[in-house]
């Protein structure tokens, strides 16, 4: 069975939206359901046995009208291979502008992630180290505390949210920049109360 | 819209985080949990059950089934109990068309990311019952991401309880912008809340406009 298209879905719900509020307008349409930017990156990693693996990222900027991007960064490995999960990570930055729009908070929607499953696959601690610094280096340049902020997400935790913005302010000339990410541990200038809020 | 929640009762699918914060948030407000499910199957518990015991009988044994007191029933038993609040906090896809006909509750709120299907939605909204949309109900992790990048950006950090009802008034302003515009347009709370959300977003881009 195929799996239905998760960001056709989303767009359908855009496109409802839309009705309701007697947005006509095509372009306008399209506008708030495709993404800004979609960035693919290759992730090569040294595993601990030596030879060369290749993983894909993905991050999704869906819109920034109201603020930076913000949405989570999963790892994961969905049924439909690499090519549904980048309609997934689309599909859900698209959640993550409805989400910050509707609670009003001066956030836009963004969604990342690498396909990989750390629940399900032999991978080590300083292999998963190397792919998260990796990936955190490869989406450098679109990620910051103005820009894009990322968070965790299925299978991310606090350590992967250090790690991202440990390699983040040491690329950025060492400035201290805990705000380009969030969901970090207590120490790492995570906030209270995180434990409460789903 | 009021609601009082003390001696409601409470129906959760699924036993993550996402149900069992909700279960516990409902039962300080004075509700009942009546019936549960995990991945080894659904119960249904007349008398109700503390969620801290469900929890503790889980640890113990694997599963909420057999918790004492309580009766094995199927998923479709446990979606359509009667009861005040029903929570989808397990999977996408639980609430088809046939399922939303049985319902008995009067509120869900869908802890899970896309528990109802597009075809049940029409039905339940016929039977009154109100919802309270995914993306509304999870909508505390992004706030608390939200206050965390806001400390961060202050280098100055609140307190437990000072960061909880920040949260807290994010959520409920969302919840009641998103209520009256559905009683608005008459439409239901899943379009009511995306409605809101596209309007907010069209009027932050018509201020700026396209540049370059």
């Amino acid at each position: 069975m195929a799996n239905p298209d998760p960001f056709a879905n989303a767009t359908k719900q855009v496109n409802d939206a839309c009705d309701v509020l007697g947005i006509k307008d095509k372009g306008l349409r399209e506008y708030l359901a495709i993404p800004n930017k979609v960035l693919r990156v290759k992730i090569p990693v040294k595993m601990d046995d030596g030879h060369i693996r290749i993983f894909t990222g993905f991050r999704s900027q869906h819109n920034n009208d109201r603020g930076p991007y913000k949405g989570g960064i999963r790892y994961f490995n969905p049924e439909g291979g690499v090519e549904y999960m980048e309609r997934e990570v689309m599909a859900l930055s698209s959640w993550m502008t409805w989400k910050c729009a509707i609670v009003d908070i001066p956030l836009g929607g963004g969604k990342g992630g690498i396909f990989v499953n750390p629940k399900t696959e032999k991978i080590s601690e300083g292999e998963l180290e190397r792919l998260t610094r990796g990936f955190a280096y490869k989406i450098f340049e679109i990620i910051g505390p103005g820009k894009d902020i990322p968070a965790p997400d299925v299978y991310t935790t606090g350590k992967e949210m250090t790690q991202i913005m440990d390699t983040f302010s040491k690329l950025n000339g060492n400035v201290y920049s805990p705000g380009v990410i969030t969901g970090k541990p207590i120490s790492m200038g995570g906030s209270l109360a995180r434990d409460v809020a789903t | 819209m009021k609601l009082n929640l003390k001696g409601a009762t409470v129906v959760l699918q699924g036993f993550g985080n996402a149900s069992t914060f909700t279960g516990e948030y409902l039962e300080k407000l004075g509700a009942k949990i009546i019936g549960v499910s995990d991945s080894k199957g659904s119960i249904s518990i007349p008398n109700g059950a503390k969620v801290s015991k469900l929890i503790e009988h889980k640890q113990k044994t694997g599963s909420v089934v057999g918790f004492p007191g309580s009766k094995k029933i199927s998923t479709e038993d446990l979606l359509t109990t009667k009861c005040d609040v029903l929570v989808p906090g397990a999977l996408e896809n639980q609430i088809n068309a046939n399922i939303a006909k049985n319902l008995k509750c009067k509120i869900i709120a869908e802890a899970a990311n896309g528990p109802t299907l597009p075809e049940a939605d029409p039905i339940i909204f016929k039977k009154n019952i109100l919802v309270i949309p995914d993306i509304l109900a999870n909508s505390g992790g992004v706030c608390i991401s939200y206050l965390e990048w806001v400390q961060n950006n202050m280098g100055y950090y609140w307190t437990f309880d000072e960061v909880a009802s920040k949260m807290e008034s994010n959520i409920t302003r969302g919840f009641k912008d998103a209520y009256a515009l559905a009683k608005k347009h008459k439409i239901d709370m899943r379009r009511a809340t995306m409605a809101l959300a596209v309007g907010r977003v069209v009027e932050a881009f018509n201020q700026k406009g396209i540049w370059p």
